[in-house]
């Protein structure tokens, strides 16, 4: 008896019915179904990159025989009699490619007597014995004349000449495809002398400057928030901009935009969305029933069970919990597409404390909200003049920011893997910061 | 398997002289670019000021406790201690330089539409940020009302106090309704500062009070008030004096409705002096004056183009409806 009751429930997620009902599996908005600390690690993961930590002298030209033991400083003990008695030392990782500049500095602490030190960027099979700029596939900046020197016979004026006591940084800017050199006069231990930061924010600005002279549709972006609102059924934001917008004479046209976003069901996604995000399951359970009867089996109704569950502990009803999961999750237990969601809600039970373990966030808002996106999938599913099924899991805002990510992470795999990526989740932080500073 | 062309530059340092002395130099790594936040960063930015700042005078000289600053690569001659250059060199041209035209037609990559809905599928989006974000254009366009019912219905907080965007929308809307003296002192209200470190705003205010005042027939009161606040400023600056003797212009055409300058009395002038102040308020808030929201669909515009270079990939040309036209072959 169960266990035709799993299979059921198996199938209707494998193959998606074919009525309009079924054509939407709500578990893909599950993505955003995570926990805190699992989106600053895949964020984190996604920036991270290997970076240079120290320095390479193992593969040096065997001139610089001092090394200090942090590996960062060394010291030439070469006789300079030809150009071959050069003493190169390289950073024990390239470059990391996957953000906007990188940058690194050295310290001359002692230039010698000619004053010829130098930095600069080369290729990983260099020749160690060769001042960088003297070979192909290389650059580098000169202390002794201040030249910059760019492969053999490439060389020129380039900035004032550096000894020791000053601090010399080199970079590479990969949206603008600059090398970069500063100097500065050696005075501290602050992390840089140059500001990169503020370096790093002009280059933003000025790509920002660039994509900034671009036309967009008047008044698209009053359009695209209007069909956020309608979409996830925010009725009453809905209708304070609305009316503002009425009165407000910048965004009172908002015609040529074709079909007015879907109205379908707004008031009963609205009544759903405020019943689950205040933790009224049984109420949302209820009205949904009545409004657009869902089949026992189907991954909404496993989705409202589970927040049931995980409301009775958050309430702390520990026992209701038990009996609910034993009448009404327990038939879900062995299907794959549910299994991760249901094993952490019932892992809540072993907690003495649940919502300061590792899936506290289960109890947390987002967690109510992504089950009041899927409930909401769901009713925009079953209307019939929904032509596009993905239109029922992504607003068209989200569509446009899921475009916008994939172009922006294809265009850097293009220019191998340069530059940084777009990630919404950076960019709404870094609203945050601009305000803090 | 495009990162097989990859270069890859190593940093490097290296030193050739005569044995005595013995040079040392000394590595260190951008250990700062990880944390962009840290308050130890050596020098603090006011993001609302974009330009670098230029040393003060007298004060170019470098010595503890005063930190280096972006010299500007270009207008300025850069103070001695701290010096900035940039050279042009592209980093990587193996095989666009041989014949580009014939490798733009054949290397341009096909991304098929079901290619490109995985990868769009699998891109991961928090329905926070997407709410943020929605927050920060209702914000920032002045939707007071429905910023504090959105807080409500989705749980995200607004990213400024809800009470300063009523007086700032109380500035805007009287510039749009032509109270621009009320405006005025609702502003020196709420912040004296942002007019005096703004005159270009302060003129276009002044400026626009002229024209309330032609419009309301007001002869005589706007060529006292154009004779003795507009025209001082004009002298001061050239762009300003243009710009009043547009203005003025109105006062000797009739049917100034059809004259040449007409536009400055269009509805479309009074929001244009609304929404600078309205940005000169946001910026004396600390907030940036312009939603994202644009200029992000901005950025999509842009990276669709630069991709276009190297793709041909279902494209997203209509923002209304967001959808995937097939790319063409």
């Amino acid at each position: 008896m169960v266990a035709n009751e799993v299979v059921a429930a198996a199938a209707v997620v494998e193959e998606p019915a074919p009525a309009s009902a079924g054509a939407v599996d709500p578990m893909r908005l599950a993505s955003r179904w995570r926990s805190p600390a699992e989106w600053g690690a895949a964020a984190a993961e996604m920036e991270a990159e290997p970076a240079p930590s120290e320095l390479n002298t193992t593969n040096s030209s065997g001139l610089f025989a001092v090394v200090s033991t942090d590996r960062m400083s060394v010291r030439y003990l070469g006789v300079n009699q030809h150009g071959h008695d050069v003493g190169v030392v390289q950073a024990n990782r390239p470059a990391p490619t996957r953000r906007a500049v990188y940058y690194f500095e050295m310290g001359v602490k002692n230039a010698g007597q000619k004053g010829q030190t130098s930095i600069g960027f080369t290729t990983e099979n260099f020749k160690m014995r060769r001042q960088p700029g003297w070979e192909s596939n290389s650059c580098g900046y000169h202390g002794d004349d201040g030249y910059l020197y760019r492969g053999p016979g490439k060389s020129e004026s380039f900035g004032p000449k550096f000894t020791s006591g000053d601090t010399i940084g080199a970079g590479i800017n990969y949206f603008s495809q600059e090398f970069f050199f500063t100097v500065t006069v050696n005075f501290g231990k602050e992390p840089f002398c140059f500001d990169i930061e503020g370096y790093i924010f002009e280059e933003k600005m000025k790509q920002q400057s660039v994509s900034d002279k671009l036309d967009l549709q008047p008044d698209i972006s009053h359009w695209i928030v209007r069909s956020y609102l309608l979409h996830y059924g925010y009725q009453d934001t809905l209708n304070s901009f609305d009316m503002a917008s009425e009165t407000d004479p910048p965004s009172n046209h908002q015609n040529g935009y074709g079909e007015p976003p879907e109205m379908y069901g707004l008031s009963h996604r609205k009544l759903l969305r405020q019943l689950i995000m205040s933790g009224d399951i049984d109420s949302a359970f209820k009205k949904l029933g009545e409004w657009y009867p869902q089949d026992e089996t189907s991954v909404i109704c496993f989705l409202l069970h589970s927040q049931r569950f995980i409301e009775f502990i958050g309430a702390g009803q520990l026992e209701d919990a038990v009996k609910y999961a034993r009448s009404n999750l327990a038939n879900f237990l062995t299907h794959k597409a549910f299994d991760g969601l249901l094993k952490e809600s019932v892992a809540l039970l072993a907690y003495e404390k649940p919502a300061e373990s590792c899936i506290g966030y289960l109890l947390d808002s987002p967690q109510r909200e992504f089950v009041a996106d899927a409930v909401n999938a769901a009713v925009l599913s079953t209307n019939p003049n929904m032509k596009d099924p993905e239109s029922c899991l992504y607003s068209c805002l989200e569509k446009l920011l899921r475009q916008l990510t994939v172009c922006s992470f294809e265009r850097c795999a293009f220019s191998g893997d340069q530059g940084d990526a777009f990630l919404l989740h950076k960019e709404v932080q870094s609203c945050d910061r601009s305000r803090c500073s | 398997m495009t990162w097989f062309q990859i270069t890859f530059f190593f940093p490097v340092l290296s030193s050739s002289l005569s044995p005595q002395p013995t040079p040392a130099v000394q590595l260190s790594v951008p250990c700062s670019s990880k944390s962009p936040s840290d308050p130890s960063s050596p020098t603090p930015r006011n993001p609302s000021l974009p330009s670098p700042s230029p040393p003060a005078d007298g004060d170019g000289l470098i010595g503890p406790g005063h930190p280096p600053r972006l010299a500007s690569p270009l207008p300025l001659p850069a103070p001695p201690a701290h010096l900035m250059f940039l050279s042009r060199i592209v980093l990587r041209d193996p095989d666009s330089i041989d014949s580009p035209a014939a490798s733009m037609a054949s290397s341009k990559k096909l991304v098929t539409r079901d290619e490109w809905e995985r990868k769009l599928r699998d891109v991961k989006i928090r329905k926070e940020d997407m709410n943020r974000l929605v927050m920060n254009f209702l914000v920032t366009e002045g939707f007071v009302d429905a910023a504090d019912k959105f807080r409500v219905e989705s749980g995200t907080q607004p990213d400024i106090d809800l009470a300063t965007i009523t007086d700032r929308m109380e500035v805007k809307r009287a510039v749009q309704s032509g109270n621009v003296q009320e405006a005025i002192e609702k502003i020196n209200d709420l912040n004296p500062t942002i007019l005096d470190t703004n005159p270009q705003l302060y003129f276009h205010l002044q400026q626009q009070k002229l024209i309330e005042l032609i419009r309301a027939g007001k002869i005589n009161e706007a060529l006292e008030f154009a004779q003795e606040e507009l025209a001082p400023r004009g002298e001061e600056n050239q762009v300003f004096l243009e710009e009043i003797e547009k203005t003025v212009a109105l006062l000797v055409f009739e049917d100034i409705k059809n004259c040449p300058y007409g536009e400055l009395l269009d509805v479309s002038q009074r929001l244009k002096t609304a929404s600078e102040v309205n940005a000169a308020i946001l910026t004396s808030q600390s907030h940036e004056k312009d939603p994202k929201l644009p200029s992000l669909l901005k950025m999509l515009i842009w990276t669709q183009n630069q991709l276009d270079e190297k793709a041909a990939y279902p494209r997203i040309n209509n923002f209304s409806t967001a959808a995937l036209e097939d790319p063409a072959i």
